[in-house]
């Protein structure tokens, strides 16, 4: 009972800590439970991690696999709720400044600024994705058709993304077991 | 709140299915949050682009934090209770699915394989959403100017998305008050 105590306390603070989420949170997990508490070895943490790879969602959510270590189905849970719970009501807090603010003058002018952060996060994630898409082996046709054809069935053609998301899935695990 | 918010179950499924389908990292999950919250109409981009600037000044996953200040813009605190959940919900049932009956991780290289197909689509995901919103956020020369600095300091000089998105604020605060506006 002490110890699933402390993992929520653990999770609150590190969730209450990491600005920028993902690889962020991943780093300061392993320095606490490998390094500081030994709660895992490193082998069982990076098992962890491929786990939160391969599931949808944030990377974060691995933390569900570090609960389930410690104390099962309830550690999973409470591992998780400690994580996220700063996430959401601080989101929500700022959602609420928001709503009391935004007819202020002012106000207008920042959330333009704001909005333009976006669309430089993406294009960053792009200029590490694509690099990274291009090494498998030196341009793979394969890689390169299922980007345009992604690109031209959510973009120009607008439709939803869960098609090509499984044609992916399927030509990703004939070709690259 | 708009007249076109959708319903509490409508936002617990299309979260539901974002959550279940976003593969390969932060800003796919953010597009994918986009192709429903947009492309329904739900909000405008401008609205969905903002809300991920303020999402990105909490602490946590920002494609968490995304989720949590739309449903609140959408539908109040239930609703951000709502696209929470709902969102989490697949990643978290799957981990502890993985983490009670995959003893040898080495089993799950077909999954990799697959999720290898996956990160190309995702690009061309991005380009698709990322081109869009920039079409439709840059309007004249500032905010292509605010967006350019943003990118060049985070690429070229490494800066942290959360100072990103700070600068992008004080810099819009700086460019678009109402005495300076074009």
């Amino acid at each position: 009972m002490l110890q699933l105590l402390k993992l929520f306390g653990l999770m609150l603070g590190i969730g209450s800590l990491t600005f920028g989420g993902g690889y962020a949170i991943v780093g300061v997990l392993q320095n606490y439970l490998v390094d500081k508490l030994h709660w895992m070895t490193l082998s069982e943490f990076t098992s962890g991690l491929v786990i939160g790879q391969v599931t949808p969602g944030p990377l974060s959510t691995m933390v569900a696999y570090v609960g389930y270590k410690v104390w099962g189905v309830v550690g999973a849970i409470v591992a998780t709720l400690g994580l996220l719970l700063p996430s959401f009501v601080s989101s929500i807090a700022i959602a609420r400044v928001y709503d009391k603010i935004r007819h202020a003058s002012w106000v207008p002018a920042i959330t333009r600024g704001l909005s333009l952060a976006i669309v430089a996060l993406l294009a960053g994630a792009l200029a590490t994705l694509i690099p990274k898409a291009i090494a498998l082996p030196w341009l793979d046709p394969w890689t390169l058709l299922i980007a345009v054809a992604t690109f031209i069935i959510t973009g120009p053609w607008k439709k939803d993304p869960l098609l090509p998301f499984l044609g992916a899935a399927i030509i990703g695990a004939l070709l690259y077991r | 709140m708009s007249s076109s918010s959708p319903r509490i179950p409508e936002l617990f499924w299309s979260f539901l299915r974002i959550g279940a389908m976003g593969f390969g990292g932060p800003y796919a999950l953010v597009s994918l949050t986009e192709k429903v919250v947009v492309a329904r109409g739900w909000m405008t981009m401008e609205e969905y682009a903002e809300s991920t600037g303020m999402a990105s000044l909490a602490p946590g996953p920002i494609s968490s934090n995304t989720s949590a200040v739309v449903g609140y813009r959408l539908r109040g605190l239930p609703g951000a209770i709502t696209t929470y959940t709902a969102f989490h919900l697949p990643a978290v049932v799957l981990v502890i699915v993985l983490a009670a009956y995959f003893q040898q991780v080495e089993s799950l290289h077909v999954v990799q394989g697959a999720l290898k197909g996956v990160f190309a689509a995702v690009v061309g995901l991005l380009v698709a959403v990322g081109w869009k919103m920039g079409r439709s956020l840059i309007k004249e020369w500032k905010s292509g100017l605010v967006a350019l600095l943003a990118f060049v300091a985070l690429v070229w000089f490494k800066v942290n998305p959360v100072l990103i998105v700070i600068g992008t604020g004080l810099m819009g605060y700086l460019l678009f008050r109402p005495q300076g506006r074009s």
